[in-house]
């Protein structure tokens, strides 16, 4: 496999973007995310900033994130880890597209990007045998079939999300875990968690990792504002009554710079979502176990305030505010408080919401 | 700090032998008295018209459990240690070691269910037992440690301080059934199992640990804030035991029906994969029976026993290591046997077990990932 330049794949393919629907012909939604109904169903779910299901779609088993195509209306469910399989669905038929198997040795970790061009999928993978992270590369004009991967740059590899310049930042958690053990992490005495930037072609142009004191803080998720600058979700694996920040921030070329917040501890030692508004003025972070969500100044990082949100999960940009997925809707606002969308159906949110940006 | 192990075994069987059963009266039924104690294990039912799980008393039997485990895996680590170094000053023959290894592994295997808390945050899963291994990762840390002289490797800080691979069970299996020279590596080895074993012990039971964060669940609690959140991370984790049998110990041995895997079974060298099985199966139903106990109601708890003991029963009538069995039609069939048992028995815990300590199984946004 030629690894230089590999994600390049030459001009944009706006023909084949006629011949597929559109995301305005999937009903328009704004967000993506997974959810669950009783007995354990298990749904794709479209939602519009109004909060309306504009379709759900029956996925086979949890789904954690999804990644949605640049133009054409279609999206990409990930099984929540270790899963073996992703759903690629047409959002405007609600038919199944493709199927992604992790090949042998492989599984999902739940997240994945698209390149700028909507060519090529993107899915962090666990190469768990080895161990090591990996990316899986599939061609999305081609059935999205496999064809290859590269390095993740790290153990653990969570969230990946494209960037404004077209490269990838990749949240390497550092958390060693293997499918004979479930979800448990079978390296935390020695775990190093680092965040990997990957160039446009999928070349590593820059790794940043936590100092000794913060080595225990898995980054898992993450979020970015247009100059690049990256936004972290930290998940504490260290002692817990050890008082630690939970959220992080990082400009290429610079250290990791952590972000305390009187309210970090409601939190659990673990924060979900991450997102910076548009306008840059707030972060909102939240944390789904302590049913919580922390408020940040988007500029300076200075805590703003906290609120009791159950079971707060994802957060997406909404306007220059935010959307909250939480137990019986969306919360739409920031730290000065907001509406609540009420979302009928019986869902429960699975912990990330999926902005979609019309391409 | 070492575990006091005696006296909570000797409370526990006097508990399990004098108990007689209780009574109340019985409102629903006057003149049929309403047991509210087992008469084999003197602990309470299922508080009878109370309406709710006692979460607070099985988080205390099942400490209780889990004390007398991480306590037995630190006493018959000591005993490994002596024993090797017995062995290697040339007092006992090898049989002597071999039957502590065995027994070290096995108290090793019901603590297996248990990769949360202590395990988890120091490593141990794999440092004390490194499986699977495809990669002969074993075989290449063992190599290092055999290059160092013997005095160093009699150390357990020196084993320490090597790769995962050889630190474990596995290591020592495998200069117990190879050509290598065991001693003074068993030693190391050894000592360093007692260390790891000692360090979880005390991280359960020790000053701030996991227990005790157990003990104090509530709102400002950084891990549990409900009492019931224990009992759920306990079940979930007999669940993980039962589901690591079926799937990895049984699974991966049987392979596909064109081709099984001998030498995937966990201890395939010196052939206690079976007895490893077993051990985790009584672990899991030492914590039903003494932990979850009189917080089941008797006739799920009578269920359960029995299908614990057809499981148990199938793994007995097997009559060869796991990785002979899975080599012949015969033996295939009675380990593809246990492995159907023990599939029923997760459906079955599930059924008649997770419902009565208010479980559900389901999805939940707190479960973060």
């Amino acid at each position: 496999m030629k690894r230089r330049h590999f994600l390049i794949t030459g001009a944009a393919g706006a023909a084949m973007s006629l011949a597929r629907p559109t995301w305005a012909m999937a009903g328009a939604p704004a967000y993506l995310t997974a959810a669950s109904k009783a007995g354990n169903s298990t749904w794709l779910v479209g939602l519009t900033e109004a909060g309306d299901v504009v379709f759900e779609l029956p996925i086979p088993s949890r789904g954690h994130a999804a990644a949605a195509h640049p133009y054409r209306a279609e999206a990409v469910a990930f099984a929540r880890r270790p899963g073996r399989f992703a759903v690629v669905l047409d959002c405007a038929t609600g038919k199944e597209i493709a199927r992604l198997d992790s090949p042998e040795g492989r599984h999902f970790y739940g997240h994945g990007a698209f390149t700028a061009d909507g060519k090529l999928l993107l899915t962090t993978e666990n190469a768990y045998e080895i161990p090591a992270g990996k990316l899986g590369v599939w061609d999305a004009e081609d059935g999205y079939k496999r064809i290859g991967e590269i390095s993740s740059g790290g153990i653990g590899p969570h969230e990946m999300i494209r960037l404004n310049d077209g490269g990838f930042a990749v949240a390497n958690g550092g958390m060693q875990t293997h499918p004979d053990y479930e979800r448990a992490v079978l390296n935390i005495p020695t775990m190093q968690p680092n965040l990997t930037y990957l160039d446009a072609a999928g070349e590593i142009i820059d790794q940043v990792e936590p100092p000794t004191d913060m080595r225990l803080n898995s980054i898992r998720h993450i979020a970015a504002d247009a100059s690049g600058r990256v936004v972290i979700a930290l998940q504490w694996q260290g002692n817990p009554l050890a008082p630690v920040p939970l959220m992080a921030s990082h400009r290429r070329g610079e250290e990791l710079t952590f972000f305390n917040h009187p309210e970090t501890a409601k939190l659990k030692q673990y924060a979900g979502s991450i997102a910076i508004s548009a306008d840059g003025s707030e972060i909102a972070m939240t944390g789904p176990k302590g049913g919580h969500v922390l408020f940040f100044d988007g500029v300076t990082g200075a805590p703003i305030n906290g609120r009791a949100l159950p079971e707060a999960s994802g957060v997406a940009q909404f306007g220059d505010r935010f959307a909250i997925t939480l137990a019986g809707g969306l919360l739409e606002g920031g730290a000065d408080g907001g509406n609540m969308v009420e979302i009928g159906g019986g869902y429960s949110w699975d912990n990330h919401l999926v902005s979609i940006r019309q391409g | 700090m070492t575990p006091k192990l005696t006296s909570t075994a000797l409370v526990l069987s006097l508990m399990a032998g004098g108990v007689q059963a209780q009574s109340i009266a019985n409102p629903d039924a006057p003149g049929v008295p309403l047991e509210t104690h087992s008469e084999e294990t003197g602990l309470p039912y299922f508080a009878p018209g109370r309406g709710e799980i006692d979460h607070d008393a099985i988080r205390r039997r099942v400490l209780t459990v889990f004390e007398r485990q991480f306590g037995a895996f630190a006493n018959e680590t000591q005993k490994l240690t002596d024993a090797a170094e017995a062995y290697c000053a040339g007092t006992t023959d090898i049989e002597a070691f071999k039957d502590q290894f065995r027994a070290t592994w096995l108290a090793w295997a019901p603590l297996d269910s248990y990769q949360f808390g202590p395990i988890e945050a120091q490593g141990a899963a794999l440092t004390v037992n490194f499986w699977p291994d495809k990669k002969n990762f074993v075989g290449r840390a063992l190599r290092d440690l055999l290059n160092k002289t013997p005095e160093e490797q009699a150390q357990a800080s020196v084993v320490g301080g090597l790769s995962v691979g050889a630190q474990g069970l596995p290591a020592i299996e495998m200069l117990l059934f190879s050509d290598a020279q065991e001693c003074p590596a068993i030693i190391g080895i050894s000592g360093n199992l007692h260390q790891i074993a000692l360090s979880l012990y005390d991280g359960w039971f020790g000053e701030y640990g996991w227990a005790e964060l157990a003990r104090t669940a509530g709102p400002d609690n950084p891990v549990y804030l409900q009492d019931a959140e224990f009992t759920k991370v306990v079940y979930t984790a007999l669940d993980f035991g039962l589901t690591r049998i079926a799937d990895t110990r049984l699974g991966r041995p049987l392979g596909t029906f064109e081709r099984s895997n001998p030498t995937q079974a966990e201890a395939w060298r010196s052939g206690l994969t079976n007895d490893i099985i077993h051990a985790q199966l009584d672990g899991i139903e030492e914590v039903v029976r003494d932990g979850f106990a009189g917080d089941v109601t008797e006739t799920n708890r009578s269920w359960i026993y029995k299908v614990f003991d057809q499981t148990e029963g199938r793994v007995d009538a097997i009559g060869s290591p796991i990785s002979e069995a899975v080599q012949d039609p015969m033996g295939r069939m009675r380990v593809e046997g246990l492995q159907s048992k023990v599939l029923y028995l997760i459906n079955e815990m599930d059924q008649e077990i997770g419902p009565n300590l208010g479980v559900e199984t389901g999805f939940s946004a707190a479960d973060g990932d």
